[in-house]
């Protein structure tokens, strides 16, 4: 354990170093990051700005879970992104070879190799966003609140990495799926809004998009006090039992990898 | 003529050579319109009108700037600027063949492939869906709407040519063109009408040549403009398309005087 963390450690000051290389690429990163969370918000400003309600939800808790969402979804995007938008890239040119060959749990080394640092603003943002509706709603914070919070936060982390592996290890039998990729951030971008909308649409939907639904959704009731302990309970399950699959389907589908380039 | 044709054909094919990979493409646009179609449904569950849309032209207006997004932002120029980093470039130079009109034979085949999948698909979504949708039965909005909509690929045509040349210059394209991208969903209406924008954000979208992309061929079809105000539009879209094809050119050439040719 300690020379993984040793070892990323050393994988995030690398990726600063890089980034503080080639710095006007790091400024405008930064500003497109800005930028678009920026734009995010706005359109759920204006979405709400006549519509009192939407979907059982008011609006200061509609813009509360984008606040949320902006947060989980900004250390989703640090931590992970750039890795998945690699994995396509090293599976279809047969480069993941070198990951095989180092000393170190491949899957590990192809999960947070790549850090994505200029997504990082999305999260001070939403923190900002949080607070500031968290105290219009009324939202008070105790510890024991607060530990169960950031659990559902690692667990929602933690699933929605699990979901992502599990469909792009689909690359290794389809390498030229570069699409993949695409599909699974507009499909993650749908837990901005309430689960409630899916719900009124199709039960069937909802329940395709449980997995992703739930990685906000139950963060936030936690702090309105208003998450049963079976939706709890659900989002811990679930981030388990995705997780161990991922690691099972990762073994699995590595062995199937040709390193067709190399 | 015969050469660029090639051009459209290859660009075709190279797309249906990974079909799965195109599909993956088309479920996106699928995905995005839905999201926006629950949204826009939602939102008008307890009101008949808003932002002075009732709910079918709300719903026209999600499903035709979805049709006009496919091909009106389609193109292939956004691998431009890696082109240019990594010394492709070189092989259009070259040739006997113009560069321009490359990009426009392979933008042709783009946009012929996306247009017949979006007509599908939103068929397709309108049969399940079934929503109420405005029909606009005036035969010269819909011409109109054609003459604007065509005038709209022209013109992202050079503004995303703009946004490739910064590759003679940086080799860090990513950064500006995901900006690019942002500004341009969000000003040219994909995301919401004008209209519905405050006070300030909508007079500086009025300033801007986005607005021509998408958001004023939909209101042409919607009846939401007088003939006045469209044909002041067309005529201000057809300067804002030969500026950005001048400013492309003179970009192109002075690009093609530090353009190095690396790893060539």
């Amino acid at each position: 354990m300690k020379q993984y963390i040793r070892v990323y450690g050393k994988l995030v000051s690398m990726n600063v170093s890089s980034l503080l290389a080639f710095r006007s690429a790091f400024i405008a990163n930064l500003i497109s990051s800005t930028a678009w969370a920026s734009f995010t918000f706005f359109s759920i400003f204006l979405l709400t700005a006549n519509v009192p309600v939407l979907f059982g939800w008011v609006r200061d808790q509609v813009i509360f879970l984008s606040a949320i969402y902006a947060v989980y979804y900004g250390l989703f995007q640090v931590l992970f992104a750039k890795n998945f938008g690699q994995l396509a890239v090293l599976i279809d040119n047969g480069e993941l070879d070198g990951f095989f060959l180092k000393p170190i749990d491949a899957q590990f080394l192809t999960s947070l190799s790549r850090i994505g640092v200029t997504a990082s603003i999305r999260i001070p943002m939403g923190i900002g966003f949080m607070y500031f509706f968290g105290r219009q709603l009324g939202v008070t914070l105790s510890l024991q609140h607060g530990i169960f919070f950031v659990v559902s936060l690692c667990c929602s982390l933690l699933l929605l990495y699990s979901v992502w592996m599990n469909i792009l290890l689909c690359l290794i039998w389809n390498p030229r799926l570069s699409n993949l990729v695409e599909v699974l951030f507009t499909v993650s971008g749908m837990s901005r809004y309430p689960s409630e909308m899916y719900k009124a649409t199709s039960e069937v939907l909802m329940y395709a998009l449980l997995p992703l639904t739930l990685t906000t959704v139950v963060p936030v009731k936690l702090l309105f006090g208003t998450v049963s302990w079976q939706e709890y309970v659900l989002l811990v399950g679930l981030t388990l039992v995705f997780f161990i699959t991922t690691r099972i389907f990762w073994l699995f589908a590595t062995r199937f990898y040709t390193s067709a380039s190399n | 003529m015969k050469k660029y044709w090639i051009f459209t054909t290859i660009t075709i094919s190279e797309y249906m050579a990974y079909r799965m990979n195109f599909f993956m493409w088309r479920v996106r646009q699928i995905i995005q319109l839905l999201v926006m179609y629950f949204l826009w449904f939602a939102v008008f569950a307890n009101q008949n009108v808003l932002f002075g849309y009732t709910e079918s032209m709300m719903l026209s207006y999600v499903f035709l700037t979805a049709l006009l997004h496919t091909y009106v932002l389609g193109t292939t120029t956004n691998g431009l600027g890696e082109m240019i980093n990594d010394g492709r470039l070189t092989n259009f130079l070259t040739r006997p063949i113009g560069f321009f009109k490359v990009f426009m034979a392979r933008d042709a085949a783009d946009k012929f492939l996306n247009l017949i999948c979006s007509v599908v698909e939103i068929a397709v979504l309108i049969l399940i869906l079934r929503p109420s949708l405005s029909i606009q039965h005036d035969p010269m909005l819909l011409i109109l709407t054609l003459i604007t909509t065509g005038i709209a690929i022209v013109l992202f045509f050079y503004f995303s040519l703009i946004i490739g040349f910064l590759g003679f210059w940086t080799p860090e394209i990513w950064g500006p063109r995901f900006l690019s991208i942002i500004i341009v969903e969000f000003f040219s209406g994909a995301m919401f009408p004008l209209d519905v924008f405050p006070g300030m954000v909508k007079t500086l979208s009025l300033y801007l040549p986005f607005q021509y992309l998408l958001y004023f061929p939909a209101s042409i079809y919607l009846g939401k403009l007088e003939m006045p105000a469209i044909f002041f539009g067309i005529c201000v879209s057809i300067g804002w398309t030969v500026g950005l094809y001048l400013a492309a050119t003179i970009i192109w050439h002075r690009g093609l005087a530090v353009y190095e040719a690396q790893g060539r």
